[in-house]
């Protein structure tokens, strides 16, 4: 039905065409290439090697990430700006950009950057060593010792500097303290080389460090003290951070090279996807073999654009063989209006092939039950004006704009059903609203389970069309078609006043399912069995109930809003700021009114589809149709 | 203020505050698997909204048969509607199928949506299904509401 054809296609051409030939094929964008049985005819496949090209768009990516934008754009801009677009036979040209010496220029800037970055660290580092040091006033040259004293400089705990001067003074030892912290103290020892084992014997009863300055001592020009290296120190990162600001100028001159790293990165993505893409060809010395699908309306085109692009390649495009049905891809074709709501079709799962698309089926149930389930005319308005002003703004492509498509829509369906039976943010529009479910829920309800007849009864109808389908004549008229002429007599006959010919049909309708249900021989067992099969009538019933949420989702949002509406009035009583605390309440309320009503608006429309309807019916379990093609992160390609 | 009119308040507390307390748990549940995936992939806060707000529906549904309570009462302002003790008990019984109905199936859809959570930190384009089975539960929430407000639009005053 609304399954599109699709052709196998099988190409056979020189091995040196091969990657030429793929990466037309992306530029097409219209077959899918499939794996072969390589070892069943003994063809080679060819060996894959990617990461080469993995490491460059790691690098390439990083770069970009990086670099500043040219024109920056700020929020909602930037999330709707459309990507910038080249012409797909740029796409040798762009390799040729030289990206290899950009990226690994800008490398090494960033390399010596994190260099320097180091090195102020160190330079710190030193510093934090030396300011303690900052009140030593002697040129630094006398503290290397004398001929027959020591000299050491030492840092102890704040708490053991009485103990410790009170001990050395005991010995021929002078003690100073350089400088004083909270906790720590820096001290500077001379004694007499001779003491050497006696000083440290002292000094090892506490917790203490040597400070060193001997890396300094070769250093030394003239009388330099610790305040003239601070400076030195002082001086050195200055010039480093000098140095990294000239380096990061230079780095922001490249961000000229930006938007041409983002076409070469696509280029390269799809560079090694043409390469994953020829990886499936079957090879042997001289030739390779591809096999894949094409939408059969595409068959035509493909074959003359091929026959156009090189002599050399043998190209066949077939219907598809009986063993080979369970590998068809699946590719929904249904007319434009319809196309949306594919996109609930494939969150159950595409059909499998030569099954039924549900999609026009269910179109117009679910456009109907999301406007029942959130029945409010200004909610509507707002999501069909923000989601086409995302697609006119965005362009988006794919999923993304069915999608968005589809919210529009059921845009549209809540402006049409809020009217009718709801308000517009909970103020009804009463000349127009038919049903006011607060009011009056029972016609409402009717309504609901009216609905959910026709549709249960339209699942039945498709079971009928795939039993018939399938070969079981006999079961798909008796059983199911027993069933679509039981349900609606059996309710008509209660409904006016029980006419006799439609209690006649009744029970034509249950005979048919209970001689037809069992295809067992034995009369009884067939019977009984039947009569089992009647029993499913429950199911129907339950079923069809499950429609009456419409009537309670339409309720709740309708009365939600309501309330909104009310808090805004007492709110509009306040002085002075009522005016502001309502108006807060009203677009606060029905925000959140509206994500919350139309969350479960769509779930539980969804589920209606799910469930009741797809339940009798609907196989899940096709393959989606993936075409080699140009796939884009940063730009588009255009043909 | 009459027996039967504290009686139709009291099924109007009741029905916001049991349901209310099934949706508190529910999203308790389903807010705390959300929290954990986010803590590896905080990007998925998006599409976890969803999943974890589900269960607030209950709420919302005890809320409004509370409020359809109040406006049948006439309590929002106007004269206030003084019902026997027989049509008060009514009113309360009115309450009931909507405040337990909701009570347990939002603390079963938070545990439904919160392990719907932890099926799309593994497979974040499937989000969808995780709503619907979170779906399968409700619809007992709604039943109930159902039964509520044909109960009450049923109570004449």
């Amino acid at each position: 039905m609304a399954i599109a054809a699709v052709k196998r296609m099988e190409v056979l051409l020189p091995r040196t065409e091969l990657e030429g030939f793929v990466s037309y094929l992306q530029e097409l964008g219209i077959a899918q290439l499939d794996p072969l049985p390589y070892e069943e005819l003994e063809l080679a496949s060819s060996p894959l090697e990617l990461t080469e090209y993995e490491r460059w768009l790691g690098r390439i990516n990083h770069v970009i990430q990086n670099l500043p934008e040219t024109e920056p754009k700020k929020g909602l801009e930037k999330l709707l700006a459309p990507k910038p677009k080249y012409s797909a036979s740029l796409r040798k040209v762009l390799l040729d950009y030289g990206y290899q010496k950009v990226v690994e220029d800008y490398e090494a800037l960033e390399a010596k950057r994190a260099q320097l970055w180091q090195n102020i660290k160190q330079i710190e580092k030193e510093e934090e060593f030396l300011k303690p040091l900052l009140a030593l006033d002697a040129p630094l040259r006398h503290l290397t010792g004398f001929d027959c004293c020591q000299l050491k400089m030492a840092e102890v705990k704040r708490e053991d500097l009485e103990n410790i001067k009170e001990q050395l003074t005991e010995q021929p030892a002078a003690v100073s303290v350089i400088s004083a912290e909270k906790n720590l103290a820096y001290i500077l020892v001379i004694y007499h080389q001779s003491l050497k084992e006696e000083i440290e014997a002292i000094f090892s009863g506490f917790k203490f460090t040597y400070i060193s300055l001997e890396s300094y001592f070769s250093r030394l020009k003239g009388d330099e003290k610790v305040s003239d290296l601070l400076a030195q120190l002082e001086q050195q990162k200055s010039r480093a951070r000098e140095e990294i600001n000239e380096l990061e100028k230079q780095m922001t001159s490249f961000a000229v090279h930006r938007s041409p790293l983002m076409a070469v990165y696509d280029v390269l993505l799809n560079e090694k996807q043409k390469l994953a893409a020829a990886s499936l060809a079957g090879l042997t010395e001289k030739t390779a073999w591809l096999a894949g699908w094409v939408p059969a309306s595409e068959a035509d085109y493909l074959a003359e654009r091929v026959s156009r692009f090189s002599q050399d390649i043998y190209l066949n495009l077939r219907e598809p063989k009986p063993e080979e049905q369970d590998d068809i891809p699946v590719i929904l074709d249904n007319p434009e209006v319809i196309k949306p709501f594919e996109v609930v079709t494939t969150l159950y799962g595409l059909p499998r092939p030569g099954g039924i698309d549900p999609t026009i089926y269910l179109a117009p149930f679910f456009f109907v039950f999301v406007g029942l389930c959130l029945s409010e005319g200004g909610y509507g308005l707002v999501m069909a004006l923000l989601s086409l002003f995302y697609l006119k703004k965005a362009q988006p492509k794919g999923g993304t704009r069915l999608f968005m498509t589809l919210l529009f829509y059921l845009g549209l369906s809540n402006m049409i059903f809020g009217t009718l039976f709801g308000g517009w943010f909970g103020f009804p529009i009463k000349p127009l609203v038919l049903i006011d479910p607060i009011k009056n829920p029972i016609p409402y309800l009717i309504l609901s389970l009216a609905l959910g007849f026709i549709q249960v009864m339209l699942s039945t109808f498709l079971s009928l069309v795939k039993e018939f389908r399938r070969g079981n004549k006999v079961t798909a008229i008796a059983v199911k078609g027993g069933w679509l002429v039981l349900l609606p007599s059996l309710l008509f006959y209660f409904l006016l006043k029980q006419p006799p010919l439609l209690g006649i049909l009744t029970l034509v309708g249950a005979a048919g399912i209970v001689f037809f249900s069992s295809p067992s021989r034995n009369i009884f067992a067939r019977f009984f069995n039947g009569l089992y099969a009647l029993y499913g009538i429950t199911n129907y019933f339950s079923d069809t109930l499950s429609y009456s949420r419409l009537l309670a989702l339409g309720l709740a949002t309708g009365v939600i809003a309501m309330v909104v509406n009310s808090l805004a009035q007492i709110a509009w009583g306040f002085p002075f700021i009522g005016w502001l605390v309502a108006i807060l309440i009203f677009a606060g309320g029905h925000l959140f009114n509206l994500a919350i009503g139309l969350l479960g608006a769509f779930v539980h429309s969804m589920r209606l589809q799910f469930v009741e309807f797809f339940g009798r019916f609907y196989e899940a379990g096709g393959k989606p149709f993936q075409p080699v093609k140009l796939v884009n992160k940063y730009i588009e390609f255009i043909k | 203020m009459s027996l039967g009119l504290t009686l139709a308040i009291l099924g109007a507390a009741l029905a916001v505050f049991i349901a209310g307390i099934g949706s508190a748990i529910g999203i308790g549940l389903a807010g705390q698997a959300a929290s954990g995936v986010m803590s590896e992939d905080p990007s998925k806060f998006g599409i976890l909204i969803p999943l974890t707000a589900l269960p607030g529906t209950q709420g919302i549904y005890g809320f409004l048969s509370g409020f359809l309570v109040i406006l049948k009462l006439g309590l929002l302002g106007g004269q206030i509607i003084q019902p026997t003790v027989q049509q008060g008990l009514q009113i309360m019984f009115s309450c009931f199928p909507v405040a337990f109905a909701s009570l347990v199936s939002g603390i079963y859809q938070g545990k439904v949506c919160a392990s719907g959570i932890y099926m799309v930190a593994k497979q974040p384009k499937d989000m969808t299904k995780p709503l619907v089975m979170g779906a399968l539960v409700e619809t007992y929430a709604v039943l109930g509401l159902l039964a509520t407000v044909l109960l009450l639009n049923g109570i004449k005053l």
